[in-house]
C-alpha cells in the first residue's frame, strides 16, 4: 500500500512542471496569435488615438515581460482577466461552459461505453460471426462520419421529421430557468433542489448531442475492448481458469475483464480528451454554450484573456485526467500492487 | 429494528413528496406554456450580444439592439412598408423619439430640442434635458467607436451639448452639416438614466462603465427580464413608454443558434417565429417552399466589391483596373455567391449616370475587351496577383474569388486566392492597405453617396483600402458632404463622383447585399435598418 501511495505521489508531482509550463505556453501562445486585440476591439471604424486608447486599457503598450509577470499575478490570485469578446470575466464564463461541456462529453462517453464495452466483449467471445462483422461495420460507420453531419443528421431525423427529440436550442427550453448553480451541471442541480421537470427538460436536451458525440467515441472503445479481449481470452491464466473448471461467465468477467480493461482505461482517457476537442462542432449544431465555442470565438477575436483561460482550464483539466487515469491503473493494474 | 423501520418511513416519504412534485409539475407545465403565447415572440439569431452598454469597449455588434431596445434617442428614423411583412427605415425621414419638435437656430449653427414632458424611465423618474446631457456627453468622452460615431456628425466636445432648461436641449455645431441630425437617430447617442448611473459611477469610473455593462438603465419601449450571455436575452415591455406607439410584444426571447443549419430546422418546424442571420441560401429555398415569410431587403449605402490597390504597380494603370472590370463574371459571382438575391451593380449603359449610390456600373463580362484593355497596357503576357479574402465571410467571398481567379486565368493573370482570418483582417485590408487585389464590403449607415465617397474614395480614409486619390473627387467630397440635398449643386456634384469612379474603378462593384429573414406566417414587423441589428418594437403576431 505504501508503494502505491508513494507512486501516486511520485505521479503528482510529476504533473506540476507540466503545469507550468502550460501557464508559460498559453501566454507565448496567445501573444503570438494574428491579429491585434486592440484594432480587432477599437471597432471597424475607429481612429489611431481610440486604438491606442484601447491598447493601453488592455495594457498592451507595456513590455512583454511587463505582461507575463502581471499575468502570472493575476494568475495565481485566480484572476483569468475579462474575456473582451463575450464581455464577461473569464472566470464566469468557464464556470458555467466548463460544466456544460462536461454534462455533455460525460453523458457521451457513457453512452459510449454502455453501447460499446458489451459490443467489444461479444465480438471477442464470437469472433467472425455475424455479432463481430456487425460490431464492426457499426464502429466503422460511426468513425467516419464527420461529427458535425451526424449531428445534423440526428437533428434532421429526430426534431425535423420525427419530432421525437426537442428543438436543438442549447441546455434548456424558453420555458425553463437554470436550476440554482452547484456543480454547473444541470441535470444535477436540478435534482439536488428537487425540480424534476427542470431535470426532465435538461435530460431531453441531452440526449441528442450525447449520442452524436457517443457514435463517435463508439469505435475505439468497441475496437479497444474487442482487441484486449481477445487477448485476454487466448492467454494462459485463462486456459488455465478454464482448465480448472471454473465458469464460464467467471472467466470472462472476473479473469479476462479485468485484464482487459487496462489498455481500456488508457484508450478512455484518450477518448475523453478527444470528446472534449470534438465537442466544438456538436456544441455549435445544437447551441451547446460549452467551452468549445468559446474558444473558437475567442480565438478568431484574438481575445487573450480568454484563450489563456482556455488553454489553462484545459490542460488543467487534461493533467487532472490522466493523472487519475495513472492512480486508476496503480489501483487495478495487479502488476502495480503489493497486496494484489 | 427501530432504525429500519425509521429509514423505511423516510424512504416512502420521500417517495410521496416525489409523486407529488411530478404532478405539480405536470400541472404547472401547460399552464405556463400557454400564458403568454400570444405576446411572447421567439426570435433565433446567430449572434447575441455581449453588453447592454453601446459605449463600451469591446462591445459587439449584436449588442446595438440594446441600445435600440431598450433606450431612446432623441429622434429616429420613419419607417415604410416594403411589402410582404417587411420594413425598412426611411433615411429620408427624421422622426420624433424623445424630442417632439426641434429646430435649427443660431443662424442653422445649433439645434434646439423640446423634449416631451411625460416622458419617464423605467423606474419612474421623469427625463430632462440633464439626462440627454450627461449620456451626450459619455458618448463623446469615452472614446473608441461612439466617440467616432459621434464625430461623423460633427460632435466632438461636451461643450457642444447645452441644457436650456428641463426640457429644452441644445446641439451646438461647429461647421452647418446636413449629417448632424441623422447622426442623432443611430444606436450610439442614447439616453441614459443618469441619476442611475451616477449613483454607481465612482473616481476610476466616471461614467459608470462597469454597471451600466450589465444593467441597464433607460427609458425605451423594452425592459430587460434576463440576459444570460451567449444563449439568450428576454426583453419585457415597458408599459409606460411615451417616446412611439406601444409594441404589441410583451415579451421578447432573443436566442442564440450559432449553426445556420440548426436556425432552418427551427424556424421550418416551428420551433422559433423569427430567424435572423439566414445565409442566401436557406433563404432563396424556404422563399420557394413558401410556407414562412422570407423578407429579403437590400442594405442601403453597402456594395460587395473588388478593390484593386492603386500601390500595386499594374494596377496604377487605369486600362489594366478596366480589363479587369470587363473580365470579372458578374452573373456567375451573382448566382454562385448571393444565390441571386440582391441587386445587381454590372451592365448599365454608360451614359445614365445618376446623382445615387450605390448604382449599376458600365462594364459586362467582355473578355476580348479585357485583353485588348490588357494588350494596350503593355500587359499582353499578364502578370501574378494574390485575391485576397476575409475568412470571416467566406460564404461569399470564397466562390467569388475562385469565379474571378478562373476568369482572370483567361486573360492571362495569375491569380491565387489568399484566405485572412476575420480577426486580421481589418489591419492588413484598412489599416495597412497592403492587399492588391481583395473582396470587399463596405456599408455606410448614413445613406448619402457623398459619405461612402468619403469612407471609402478619400486618399487615407479607413475603407480606401484601394490607396486612392483622386483631387477632384477629394474637392467633391469635402464640398458635398455639409451641403444640403436640395442645394442645386448636389446632385452634379454627386454625379460627377461617380462618373470619376465608374471611369477610373479603383473599386469594381459586384452586388448590393440583402438582409434575410424568415418569419413564420401571421408574424410581421421586421424592420431591415441601416444598423442591420434587431429592433423589436414594430413586431406583430396574429
Amino acid at each position: 500500500m505504501r508503494k502505491k501511495l508513494t507512486l501516486i505521489l511520485q505521479r503528482v508531482a510529476l504533473a506540476l512542471p507540466t503545469l507550468l509550463g502550460v501557464v508559460i505556453i498559453a501566454f507565448a501562445l496567445t501573444r503570438a496569435l494574428p491579429g491585434d486585440p486592440a484594432v480587432y476591439f477599437a471597432g471597424i471604424a475607429a481612429d489611431e488615438a481610440s486604438i491606442a486608447q484601447i491598447r493601453e486599457e488592455l495594457g498592451l503598450d507595456k513590455s512583454i515581460m511587463h505582461q507575463f509577470l502581471v499575468y502570472c499575478q493575476n494568475v495565481a490570485q485566480g484572476n483569468l482577466g475579462v474575456s473582451l469578446n463575450t464581455g464577461q470575466p473569464v472566470l464566469d464564463e468557464l464556470s458555467v461552459r466548463v460544466p456544460a461541456s462536461l454534462e455533455l462529453t460525460i453523458t457521451g462517453l457513457l453512452l459510449a461505453l454502455i453501447t460499446g464495452v458489451p459490443l467489444g466483449i461479444l465480438a471477442a467471445l464470437k469472433p467472425n460471426s455475424m455479432v463481430d462483422h456487425l460490431c464492426r461495420v457499426f464502429v466503422t460507420m460511426g468513425a467516419s462520419t464527420p461529427i458535425f453531419f451526424s449531428g445534423l443528421f440526428l437533428v434532421f431525423i429526430f426534431y425535423y421529421l420525427l419530432d421525437w427529440a426537442p428543438s436543438p436550442i442549447g441546455r434548456l427550453d424558453f420555458m425553463f430557468l437554470p436550476p440554482p448553480y452547484a456543480t454547473g451541471f444541470y441535470t444535477i442541480d436540478a435534482l439536488l433542489v428537487g425540480d424534476f421537470e427542470t431535470f426532465s427538460a435538461a435530460a431531453k436536451q441531452i440526449v441528442l448531442p450525447a449520442i452524436t458525440l457517443a457514435i463517435f467515441a463508439l469505435a475505439p472503445i468497441a475496437r479497444m475492448t474487442r482487441s484486449s479481449m481477445m487477448t485476454a481470452l487466448g492467454s494462459e491464466y485463462v486456459k488455465a481458469a478454464t482448465a480448472n473448471g471454473i465458469s464460464a461467465s467467471k472467466v470472462t468477467f472476473v479473469y479476462a475483464l479485468r485484464n482487459a480493461s487496462l489498455p481500456l482505461l488508457t484508450i478512455m482517457g484518450l477518448v475523453f480528451s478527444y470528446l472534449l476537442g470534438a465537442n466544438v462542432l456538436v456544441e455549435k449544431v445544437f447551441s451547446w454554450p460549452g467551452i468549445g465555442s468559446f474558444a473558437i470565438d475567442s480565438l478568431v477575436a484574438s481575445d487573450y484573456a480568454a484563450v489563456q483561460g482556455f488553454v489553462l482550464t484545459m490542460a488543467f483539466m487534461f493533467v487532472a485526467l490522466n493523472l487519475f487515469i495513472d492512480i486508476l491503473y496503480t489501483l487495478i493494474d495487479p502488476r502495480v500492487s503489493v497486496d494484489g | 429494528m427501530r432504525k429500519k423501520a425509521n429509514k423505511k418511513y423516510t424512504l416512502s416519504g420521500m417517495l410521496k413528496s416525489v409523486v407529488m412534485l411530478t404532478i405539480a409539475s405536470l400541472l404547472s407545465f401547460p399552464a405556463l406554456a400557454t400564458n403568454n403565447i400570444e405576446e411572447t415572440l421567439v426570435i433565433i439569431t446567430g449572434a447575441g450580444p455581449n453588453s447592454m452598454d453601446i459605449h463600451r469597449t469591446g462591445t459587439n455588434r449584436p449588442s446595438y439592439q440594446v441600445a435600440v431596445n431598450m433606450y431612446d434617442r432623441l429622434v429616429t428614423f420613419g419607417i415604410k412598408s416594403e411589402g410582404n411583412g417587411g420594413f425598412k427605415y426611411d433615411y429620408a425621414s427624421i422622426k420624433p423619439e424623445l424630442a417632439v419638435s426641434w429646430e435649427l437656430i443660431d443662424d442653422g449653427m445649433a439645434y434646439q430640442f423640446n423634449l416631451r414632458k411625460d416622458a419617464t424611465f423605467w423606474d419612474g423618474k421623469p427625463v430632462t434635458a440633464m439626462d440627454v446631457k450627461w449620456s451626450f456627453d459619455r458618448a463623446v468622452s469615452l472614446g473608441g467607436f461612439p466617440a467616432v460615431q459621434m464625430k461623423a456628425g460633427g460632435m466632438i466636445s461636451p461643450d457642444q451639448f447645452v441644457v436650456i432648461d428641463k426640457h429644452t436641449f441644445k446641439v451646438k455645431m461647429n461647421a452647418p452639416s446636413k449629417l448632424t441630425l441623422p447622426d442623432l437617430a443611430v444606436p450610439v447617442p442614447i439616453i441614459i438614466n443618469s441619476t442611475v448611473a451616477k449613483s454607481h459611477a465612482n473616481q476610476k469610473d466616471p461614467w459608470a462603465t462597469e454597471y451600466l455593462h450589465k444593467n441597464p438603465a433607460g427609458g425605451g419601449a423594452f425592459m430587460l427580464e434576463s440576459w444570460t450571455p451567449g444563449t439568450q436575452l428576454v426583453y419585457k415591455r415597458f408599459d409606460n413608454w411615451k417616446n412611439g406607439p406601444l409594441p404589441a410584444m410583451k415579451r421578447v426571447i432573443v436566442r442564440e443558434i450559432p449553426s445556420a443549419a440548426t436556425r432552418r430546422a427551427l424556424i421550418e418546424k416551428g420551433g422559433a417565429d423569427v430567424a435572423l442571420g439566414l445565409p442566401n441560401k436557406d433563404s432563396k429555398e424556404l422563399a420557394e417552399k413558401g410556407n414562412l415569410t422570407v423578407v429579403s431587403t437590400s442594405l442601403d449605402n453597402t456594395l460587395n466589391a473588388v478593390g484593386l490597390n492603386m500601390e500595386f504597380e499594374p494596377f496604377k494603370d487605369k486600362r489594366v483596373r478596366q480589363a479587369i472590370a470587363y473580365a470579372l463574371p458578374y452573373q456567375q459571382i451573382f448566382d454562385a455567391a448571393a444565390y441571386g438575391l440582391g441587386t445587381k451593380m454590372w451592365g448599365a449603359s454608360d451614359a445614365n449616370v445618376e446623382a445615387a449610390w450605390p448604382q449599376a456600373f458600365p462594364y459586362n463580362t467582355d473578355l476580348k475587351k479585357a485583353k485588348a484593355l490588357l494588350n494596350e497596357a503593355g500587359y499582353a503576357d499578364g502578370f501574378t496577383v494574390p485575391i485576397s479574402i476575409n475568412l470571416g465571410f467566406a460564404q461569399w467571398t470564397e466562390p467569388t474569388a475562385l469565379l474571378i481567379q478562373e476568369n482572370l486565368g483567361k486573360i492571362g493573370i495569375t491569380a491565387q486566392v489568399n484566405k485572412i482570418p476575420g480577426a486580421s483582417w481589418r489591419t492588413k485590408a484598412l489599416v495597412e492597405k497592403g492587399l492588391e487585389l481583395h473582396i470587399k464590403n463596405f456599408g455606410g449607415w448614413l445613406n448619402y453617396p457623398d459619405y461612402y465617397f468619403y469612407w471609402a474614395y478619400i486618399k487615407g480614409h479607413l475603407f480606401n483600402s484601394m490607396n486612392y486619390l483622386n483631387p477632384d473627387i477629394e474637392s467633391l467630397v469635402k464640398e458635398s458632404l455639409p451641403m444640403a440635398l436640395d442645394d442645386p449643386k448636389y446632385a452634379p456634384n454627386i454625379k460627377q463622383m461617380v462618373s470619376i469612379a465608374m471611369d477610373e474603378v479603383p473599386l469594381i462593384p459586384l452586388w448590393q447585399p440583402t438582409l434575410e429573414v424568415a418569419m413564420r406566417p401571421g408574424v410581421e414587423g421586421f424592420v431591415n435598418w441601416f444598423h442591420r441589428q434587431l429592433d423589436i418594437r414594430s413586431f406583430v403576431k396574429k
